[in-house]
C-alpha cells in the first residue's frame, strides 16, 4: 500500500503482473458473461492501484479501431458476436497494460535475470528503456539543427515521383542520430565495464521476492479465476 | 554460438538502436493513414543496427529489444502484446532476409536490404492476421484487411529497405566503421 491508501501497482512483483496478464490471455476464449466478469475483476485491480486515469488514457487510442471493428462485426455477423470480439480485444489490452504500464525498469531487470537472460542483455535492454526519452530529446535537437541548416525532412509518400527525394531527405537526420547513438552506447558500455557488468565472476544481485501484497494479489486472483472458469466448466 | 558471441558493447548498441525504433515510431508520424507505414523507419533502423554490429543474429536481437521497448513505451492501437509479437516477427523476417543474401559479409547489395525489409513486413502482417483470426474476426474481414495491407506493407517494406541501404552507405562514408573498429 502507498501513502494514499492505494495498492502500489509499480511496487508489485513483476511475476504477479505477468501471472495476471498471462491468465487473462489463457482465458480469452471464455463466453461473454465470464469474460465480462474477468474484465470487471481486472478493472477493480487497476482501480485499487489508482491507475484508472492512466489506463483510460492508454485505452483512448484503442477506442476508434474497436468501434470500427464492432460495427463491421455487427453488420457482417450479429450483435452478440461483435460484443464478444470487442470485449476480447479490450480485455487483452487492459491485461497487458497492467504489466507494461506498471513495471519499473529495475523490476524488469530482475525479472529478466529470473528468466535466465544473460546479464549483459538484461542490463542493455533496461538501459535502452531508460534512454528512450533522452534519445527522443536528442532526435529533436538534431531535427532543429538540420532545419536551421535548411535540411528539413520532406516526407511525401503520396506521390511516387517524390519517394526518392523523401527517402534522401531523411539521411541528413539519420546519420548524426546513428553516430550519436553509437557514441552514447560506447560511453554507457564503458561505464558498465567499470562497474563489472561484463565480469565473468558472479556477484550478488538483488533478486525478486514476494511481499505480503504480492501473495494477497496472487491468492485473490487465483480465487477469482477459479470462480470464473469453474462456473464455465461445471 | 559461442558464449560471448555478442560483447557488452554490441548489446548496448542493439538496445540503443531498439530504443531509436520506439523514438522514431512516435516522432516520425507520416500524414498518411495506411497500414504498415511505420515499417519504413522501423525496418530501416533495425537494418542499420544489424549492419553496424555485422554479426549473425544481430537483426533479430535488435528487433527483439525494439519490440520490448515499443511494447513498454507506445503500445499502439493493437495493444502491447500484439505490438511485441509483431515486431519480433518483423525482426525474424529481416534476419532471414539478411542471412539469405549473406548481407553481414557483403553489406553493399541493395537487393538484400529490400528483401530483408519485405520479409520483415510480410512476417509482421502474418502475425497481425493470425491475431485477428485467433481473436475470432470473420475470415472474410481478415482476408479483405490483409489483402489491402499486403500491398501497403510491401510498398513500405520496399521503401524501408531502400532507406536502410542509403543510411548504411552514408554511415560508411562518415567513417563510423573506423570508429567501431577501434573499439571492438
Amino acid at each position: 500500500m502507498n501513502n494514499n491508501g492505494y495498492l502500489s501497482l509499480s511496487a508489485l512483483d513483476p511475476r504477479v503482473k505477468l501471472l495476471v496478464s498471462g491468465s487473462v490471455l489463457a482465458c480469452l476464449f471464455l463466453p461473454f458473461i465470464h469474460l465480462f466478469f474477468l474484465l470487471v475483476a481486472l478493472y477493480l485491480l487497476l482501480a485499487a492501484g489508482d491507475a484508472r486515469v492512466r489506463v483510460h488514457k492508454a485505452l483512448q487510442k484503442l477506442a476508434l479501431p474497436l468501434v470500427l471493428l464492432f460495427l463491421i462485426d455487427w453488420l457482417l455477423l450479429d450483435f452478440s458476436y461483435a460484443c464478444l470480439i470487442t470485449l476480447r480485444i479490450f480485455t487483452l489490452t487492459l491485461a497487458f497494460q497492467l504489466f507494461t504500464g506498471f513495471t519499473r525498469t529495475s523490476s524488469l531487470f530482475r525479472l529478466m535475470r529470473w528468466l535466465y537472460l544473460p546479464r549483459k542483455a538484461a542490463f542493455s535492454l533496461t538501459m535502452g528503456l531508460q534512454y528512450t526519452q533522452h534519445l527522443g530529446r536528442e532526435w529533436r535537437h538534431i531535427l532543429e539543427a538540420q532545419r536551421l541548416r535548411g535540411l528539413p525532412p520532406r516526407l511525401n509518400f503520396k506521390d511516387p515521383r517524390q519517394w526518392n527525394e523523401s527517402l534522401r531527405s531523411v539521411i541528413p537526420m539519420a546519420v548524426p542520430v546513428f553516430v550519436l547513438t553509437v557514441r552514447r552506447a560506447w560511453q554507457l558500455s564503458e561505464a558498465a565495464w567499470l562497474r563489472g557488468i561484463d565480469s565473468p565472476a558472479s556477484f550478488e544481485e538483488r533478486r525478486l521476492k514476494l511481499s505480503g501484497d504480492d501473495i494477497f494479489i496472487i491468492l485473490s486472483w487465483v480465487m477469482v479465476m477459479s470462480v470464473i472458469t469453474g462456473t464455465h466448466f461445471i | 554460438m559461442k558464449k560471448n558471441y555478442f560483447s557488452l558493447f554490441d548489446y548496448t548498441i542493439m538496445a540503443m538502436v531498439g530504443a531509436l525504433c520506439a523514438v522514431l515510431k512516435i516522432a516520425l508520424k507520416m500524414p498518411i493513414k495506411m497500414p504498415g507505414h511505420n515499417g519504413v523507419f522501423v525496418a530501416a533502423v533495425i537494418l542499420v543496427g544489424a549492419l553496424i554490429i555485422r554479426k549473425k543474429g544481430s537483426a533479430l536481437i535488435t528487433g527483439a529489444f525494439g519490440a520490448a521497448i515499443i511494447a513498454f513505451t507506445s503500445s499502439g492501437k493493437d495493444g502491447p502484446i500484439v505490438a511485441f509479437v509483431a515486431y519480433i516477427a518483423l525482426a525474424l523476417g529481416m534476419e532471414a532476409g539478411l542471412l539469405l543474401f549473406r548481407a553481414y559479409k557483403h553489406p553493399n547489395i541493395m537487393l538484400a536490404f529490400i528483401t530483408a525489409a519485405l520479409f520483415g513486413a510480410w512476417s509482421k502482417l502474418l502475425v497481425k492476421a493470425s491475431f485477428d483470426i485467433i481473436v475470432g474476426l470473420p475470415l472474410a474481414v481478415v482476408l479483405t484487411k490483409s489483402g489491402y495491407a499486403f500491398f501497403t506493407y510491401s510498398l513500405f517494406g520496399f521503401l524501408g529497405g531502400t532507406l536502410g541501404y542509403f543510411i548504411v552507405q552514408a554511415l560508411e562514408c562518415s567513417g563510423l566503421n573506423h570508429y567501431l573498429q577501434d573499439r571492438k
